[in-house]
C-alpha cells in the first residue's frame, strides 16, 4: 500500500499517538485515500471505459492499468493530489478530537 | 506747602550718610522717598540746613516722615517746630503724624514695622509663586528642547530597563542593605510576581488561541509596561530589575511554550486545511463537470436512438434489446452507487460503534491499497456486477417481456416520431 501519510507527518501535524495506534489509523487513511482516489476515477468514467478498466483490471498488468488511467481519466494526477490532500485535512480538522481518543 | 523741613542735615555735606539711609529703607519706602524728592525740588524752597546741626540723629522713618509732612502736612496735625521743640519730641511728633496719614489714606501700616517684620515679609514674599506662563518662563529653544525631550522619553525608558536589568545583580546586595530597602523589594516582588502570573495566564491564552511568538512577545511586552507604569515604582531601579526580570522570564517562558512544538504545528495544520479548502474546491468542480458530461452523454444516447428510427435503421427487436441494454447499464451504475453508498454506511456505523464502545478509534481492514488496485477492488467491482447481473436475471427478462408488450406503443411512440420529424422536415 502506497504511503500518503506517513508517521512522520503525524507527528508534524501535533497527533499523539502509539506505535500500534499509528499504524491502525495510518493504514486506514492510506486506504481511506486509495478508496476516495478510486471513486472519483471510476465515476468520471463512462460504461464503456468502465467496462474496459474492469477487463484491464483482470487481465492487464499494472504499467497498462496506469497508462489506461492516465489515457482515459482527466486531471489524473490532480485528482490523486486533492483526494490526498481532502483526506488530510479531514485528520488535522480532527486532530484534537483524535488525541483526545486515543489518550 | 505750609512748612518747610529744616531739621534734615545738608545732602551735599552728607551724600554718603543719605546713601545709608537709602540702604535700609523697603522698596516702598524708597518709592515714597523719591516721590517726595521730586516733588520738594519742585515745588519746596531751599531749606535752611546751616540750622539743622542734631538732624544726623534722626531715623529713615523719623526722615521719610518729616520729608512727607514738609510736602503735605495735614492741617489739623501740629506741625513740628523743629527750633522750638527738641529732637525727642520731634522723633514722636513724625510718628505719630506718620501714623494719622497711614490711617487717613487707608493704606498698610508698612511705615510702622520695623527693619527685622520687614525683612522678614519680603523674605516671605519671595518664597510665593504666582503662577507663571511657560512663555514667561522659557524662550521658544528652550520649549522645542523640552518637546523633543518629552520625545525622547520613551526612548530613555527603555534604555534604563535595559541599563538595570544589566546592572542588577551588582545593586541587589546594597539594596537589601537597609531595612526600608528589604520592605520595598518585598512590595516590588509581590508586584512582580502579580505581573509575571499575570503574563502566564495570558500566555495561556495566546497559546490556546494559536498565536505565534512574536505577536505574543509585543502584546506582553506592552501589558508588562503598562503595568510596571502603574506600580508607579518607575525610577525605582530594585523594581525595574524585578519587574523587567519577571517579564523577560514570563515572555521567554512564553516564546519557548509556544514558539517551538505549536507554532510548527499550527503552520502545518493551516496548510494542510487551506490545501484541503482548495481541493474540495476543485473536486466540486470537477464532479460538477463529470455531471455535466453526463447528462450530456445520455440526452446524446436518446437522440442517438431517435435518430436511428429516423434512419431506419431499428426493428422492434432492436429497439427491444437496446431498450434491455440501457436499463440493464443504468441497474449496473445504480446497483454500483448503491453499493458504494452501503459500503460507506456500514463503515461509518462500525466506526461509530467501536468509538462509542471505546475500544479502538480507527479499525484497519484487511486489504492494502495495491490490493486493492490490483485485485480487490476490480474483485469487488465484478461481483457486484456478477451479482448484480445473477440479481437482475429475471428483471432484465421481465424487462423483455414488458418490451415485447410494450412493444406497439414504442411502435406507435417512434412511428408519431418519425411522422413529427417528417412533417418538421
Amino acid at each position: 500500500m502506497q504511503q500518503y501519510v506517513t508517521k512522520q507527518m503525524l507527528t508534524d501535524l501535533g497527533i499523539e499517538v502509539k506505535d500500534t495506534d499509528a499504524d491502525s489509523l495510518l493504514t486506514h487513511l492510506n486506504e481511506r485515500i486509495e478508496e476516495m482516489i478510486g471513486a472519483e476515477i471510476t465515476e468520471s468514467l463512462d460504461d464503456k471505459e468502465l467496462e474496459e478498466l474492469v477487463k484491464l483490471q483482470k487481465n492487464g498488468s499494472d504499467d497498462e492499468l496506469g497508462d489506461w488511467i492516465v489515457t482515459h481519466v482527466p486531471n489524473y494526477q490532480e485528482i490523486v493530489q486533492d483526494n490526498i490532500d481532502i483526506a488530510v485535512g479531514e485528520m488535522v480538522d480532527n486532530a484534537d478530537d483524535i488525541n483526545e481518543v486515543v489518550q | 506747602m505750609s512748612e518747610k523741613l529744616t531739621t534734615v542735615s545738608q545732602p551735599e555735606e552728607n551724600s554718603g550718610q543719605h546713601d545709608t539711609l537709602k540702604d535700609g529703607l523697603t522698596n516702598y519706602e524708597l518709592d515714597s522717598f523719591k516721590a517726595i524728592e521730586d516733588n520738594f525740588s519742585d515745588t519746596a524752597e531751599e531749606p535752611d540746613y546751616t540750622t539743622a546741626e542734631n538732624s544726623g540723629n534722626l531715623t529713615a522713618e523719623e526722615y521719610v516722615a518729616a520729608l512727607n509732612d514738609s510736602v503735605e502736612a495735614p492741617s489739623e496735625v501740629p506741625v513740628v517746630d523743629p527750633f522750638s521743640q527738641n529732637i525727642t519730641a520731634a522723633r514722636a511728633q513724625a510718628r505719630e503724624r506718620s501714623a494719622h496719614r497711614a490711617v487717613e489714606a487707608n493704606t498698610e501700616t508698612i511705615p510702622t514695622l520695623n527693619k527685622p517684620q520687614q525683612q522678614e515679609i519680603t523674605e516671605q514674599e519671595n518664597k510665593l509663586e504666582r503662577p507663571k506662563d511657560p512663555r514667561e518662563l522659557y524662550s521658544l529653544d528652550e520649549l522645542r528642547a523640552a518637546l523633543a525631550e518629552s520625545d525622547m522619553e520613551d526612548e530613555a525608558y527603555a534604555e534604563n530597563e535595559r541599563r538595570d536589568a544589566a546592572t542588577a545583580n551588582t545593586t541587589v546586595e546594597q539594596t537589601n542593605n537597609s531595612e526600608s530597602a528589604v520592605d520595598y523589594s518585598t512590595r516590588v516582588a509581590s508586584s512582580a510576581n502579580r505581573i509575571a502570573q499575570f503574563l502566564t495566564s495570558s500566555a495561556e491564552k495566546y497559546e490556546k488561541a494559536g498565536g505565534s511568538k512574536g505577536l505574543a512577545k509585543k502584546a506582553l511586552r506592552r501589558i508588562g509596561s503598562a503595568l510596571y507604569r502603574k506600580t508607579g515604582l518607575r525610577n525605582e531601579v530594585e523594581g525595574v530589575k524585578r519587574i523587567v526580570k519577571g517579564i523577560d522570564k514570563a515572555t521567554d517562558t512564553i516564546g519557548n511554550a509556544i514558539e517551538k512544538p505549536f507554532d510548527k504545528i499550527q503552520d502545518i495544520r493551516i496548510t494542510y486545511l487551506e490545501r484541503r479548502d482548495a481541493a474540495r474546491t476543485r473536486a466540486e468542480q470537477r464532479a460538477k463537470e463529470r455531471a455535466k458530461r453526463t447528462q450530456e452523454r445520455r440526452e446524446k444516447e436518446v437522440m442517438d436512438y431517435v435518430n436511428s428510427f429516423k434512419e431506419d435503421e431499428h426493428t422492434p427487436e432492436s429497439n427491444i434489446d437496446l431498450a434491455a441494454e440501457v436499463e440493464k447499464r443504468r441497474g449496473e451504475v445504480r446497483g454500483k452507487h448503491r453499493k458504494a453508498n452501503e459500503r460507506t454506511q456500514r463503515r461509518r456505523a462500525a466506526r461509530k460503534a467501536l468509538k462509542e464502545q471505546g475500544i479502538a478509534f480507527f479499525e484497519s481492514t484487511s486489504t492494502t491499497a495495491r490490493e486493492y488496485w490490483d485485485t480487490s477492488r476490480t474483485k469487488q467491482l465484478g461481483r457486484s456486477v456478477a451479482r448484480l447481473g445473477r440479481g437482475t436475471k429475471a428483471y432484465v427478462k421481465g424487462m423483455h417481456e414488458y418490451a415485447k408488450a410494450s412493444s406497439a406503443a414504442a411502435k406507435n411512440t417512434a412511428n408519431l416520431n418519425v411522422h413529427s420529424m417528417n412533417v418538421t422536415l
